[in-house]
């Protein structure tokens, strides 16, 4: 874990409240692992007080991470409008990434908006270990499709579904999903990041279909390391997990699904 | 180029609180820091005055439902609800990791009944890595036990005193800012028996959604902690510091080393660094840097020297 003030390299708008910003981070761009996230700080002053937690969106050889952005609030706000050359305090990397050390068969990557941000550190990790994927993506409108051609720069078809028809098909990622997991489904693992009832349906069509599956999950967080205990989320079988340290990537059958 | 400050002799920054003699003032509060152990890989623990580890119940509690923290103006409100691994599982997995840190851990109890805090201060006894007990009867978000022992100053000492007949370790007693007079209380505890107090713990408060429109946090109320509740805090510690003879700890909404002087100029013999820990990990080590570096520059030898010396 390295906490450390980095230079803003780009901070560009990729539509409408979503941003991607770059960031010279050697040693977090060395030591992340696709899922994993860090703590951003957007101000030195005491409002906001708390750091934001952004998955790692991708590394890059130069030693640059970088993070979607949503705007949904004044923090949000803030970091969308610092500009390249300004720096930010950074804590990372944090949690537990998605595990694909013994991946056997494709992956098929579920995002739903911002929760494309870190499928794509995934598809790269995934291109370079020669396990072939698809990716499903989908969101309100055309606008919430994020990054699908860099996707497909890594070798993934890119499939997308929008509620309003705007891209793709028409209506929810999760029917795109029904149709990749008819028949010899059970050879996927499904890798999913997106909202809290999108998940829940994905991890309830992998039960049933029997595809190994597993989550992103997202919880609000004060400290991202086991100190506070704010991120708890439900635990199949009683209790809770951490977003920060159980996760934010668990097993879907540790999550219980709707 | 010379610092003229360099060449002074470093200030003695230790500070005795109620029969621990601490290397300096700065610790960290409980259940901001988990139990040490998360902090351990990436900062040096035996720096500190001490560390104060999350509030240990007799059994393991899964804590309060989720929404359970939310952030607010200089500030948050949490309901964590004293989430914890029980005194059991504290001893056997996470005090070993604390043996040979180098710094005093102090162990924060939380019961539902006087007799929870008298077994666990029984069960804590013979625990040489305990260095002193801290007792919680200020917790906002839990329904039993907590801050009703908190808010009556015979419940107050009730608890104070049943612990006393079970340690000889030094005990604090953690209070809360829910009540009308703090130097009340403060006198209940000492008069029972408590070795030191700190305060405050956090204060009630409420969140809500105007879009949904229901409270923000599961629990509905919550904790305020942070920069935002420090004026009470220090209002507080200067009242409880004029009202007992016992060592006030003083806690709320410490981020820098001001804030920390803040609280040693009002009568706090020790602070502790809490929501700042979640902010920065390294918040209680530049807290205390600072600090020595405050000493050095107005030439204060000592620490206790200055402890107290606000003038009024």
């Amino acid at each position: 874990m390295f906490e450390k003030r980095v230079k803003i390299k780009k901070n560009e708008e990729l539509g409408p409240g979503y941003f991607r910003m770059e960031l010279d981070c050697p040693e977090i761009a060395a030591a992340g692992a696709p899922g994993q996230f860090v703590m951003v700080r957007v101000t030195e002053a005491l409002s906001p007080l708390l750091r934001r937690p952004f998955s790692i969106s991708d590394v890059d050889a130069g030693g640059s991470i970088a993070l979607l952005i949503r705007v949904v609030g004044e923090g949000t706000r803030i970091l969308s409008e610092k500009k390249a050359g300004e720096s930010v305090d950074v804590l990372g990397p944090l949690g537990k990434g998605f595990d694909i050390g013994g991946l056997s068969g494709p992956a098929l990557l579920v995002g739903g908006g911002i929760g494309a941000a870190p499928l794509i550190f995934l598809a790269r990790r995934l291109a370079e270990k020669g396990v072939p994927g698809r990716v499903l993506l989908g969101g309100r409108t055309a606008a919430d499709i994020l990054c699908a051609p860099v996707f497909e720069s890594l070798g993934m078809e890119a499939e997308t579904a929008t509620e309003d028809g705007s891209l793709g098909r028409k209506g929810l990622v999760t029917e795109l999903l029904a149709q990749a997991l008819t028949p010899g489904a059970s050879a996927f693992t499904v890798f999913s990041c997106g909202p809290e009832g999108m998940l829940k349906a994905v991890a309830g069509m992998c039960r049933r279909s029997g595809a190994a599956c597993q989550l992103s999950l997202e919880a609000a967080m004060a400290c991202g390391m086991g100190a506070c205990l704010g991120c708890a989320t439900p635990r199949s079988g009683g209790g809770y997990l951490h977003v920060c340290t159980d996760g934010p990537v668990v097993s879907a059958s540790l999550w219980p699904a709707g | 180029m010379t610092d003229p400050a360099s060449d002074s002799p470093a200030p003695d920054l230790s500070v005795r609180v109620g029969g621990l003699l601490l290397k300096n003032p700065v610790l960290t509060a409980s259940g901001t820091f988990g139990y040490g152990i998360e902090f351990a890989p990436f900062m040096d623990l035996s720096a500190l005055g001490g560390i104060v580890v999350k509030g240990l119940s007799l059994t393991p509690s899964p804590g309060n439902p989720p929404p359970r923290v939310v952030e607010t103006p200089c500030g948050m409100l949490n309901a964590i609800g004293l989430e914890n691994v029980g005194v059991e599982a504290f001893l056997a997995e996470k005090l070993p990791k604390l043996a040979g840190v180098g710094t005093p851990v102090i162990a924060n109890i939380y019961g539902k009944t006087v007799e929870d805090y008298s077994a666990l201060a029984e069960r804590l006894e013979g625990e040489p890595g305990v260095a002193a007990l801290e007792v919680n009867i200020s917790c906002p978000n839990v329904k039993a036990g907590g801050v009703a022992f908190g808010v009556d100053p015979s419940a107050a000492a009730q608890v104070i005193a049943k612990v006393r007949t079970r340690t000889k370790k030094p005990l604090i007693a953690k209070l809360s800012p829910n009540v009308t007079s703090i130097a009340l209380i403060a006198r209940a505890v000492e008069g029972a028996g408590a070795d030191a107090v700190s305060l405050i713990n956090t204060i009630t408060g409420m969140a809500v959604d105007l879009a949904t429109r229901r409270p923000v946090l599961a629990n509905v109320t919550g904790g305020l902690s942070g920069p935002a509740i420090k004026p009470v805090g220090l209002r507080m510690v200067w009242e409880a510091a004029r009202a007992v003879k016992i060592p006030v700890i003083g806690i709320g909404g410490i981020v820098t080393a001001r804030d920390a002087l803040e609280y040693l100029l009002v009568g706090a013999a020790a602070v502790q660094v809490g929501t700042a820990n979640f902010v920065d990990p390294a918040a209680a080590f530049k807290v205390l840097t600072g600090i020595e570096g405050f000493c050095r520059e107005n030439n204060i030898r000592a620490i206790r020297d200055f402890i107290g010396s606000l003038e009024v």
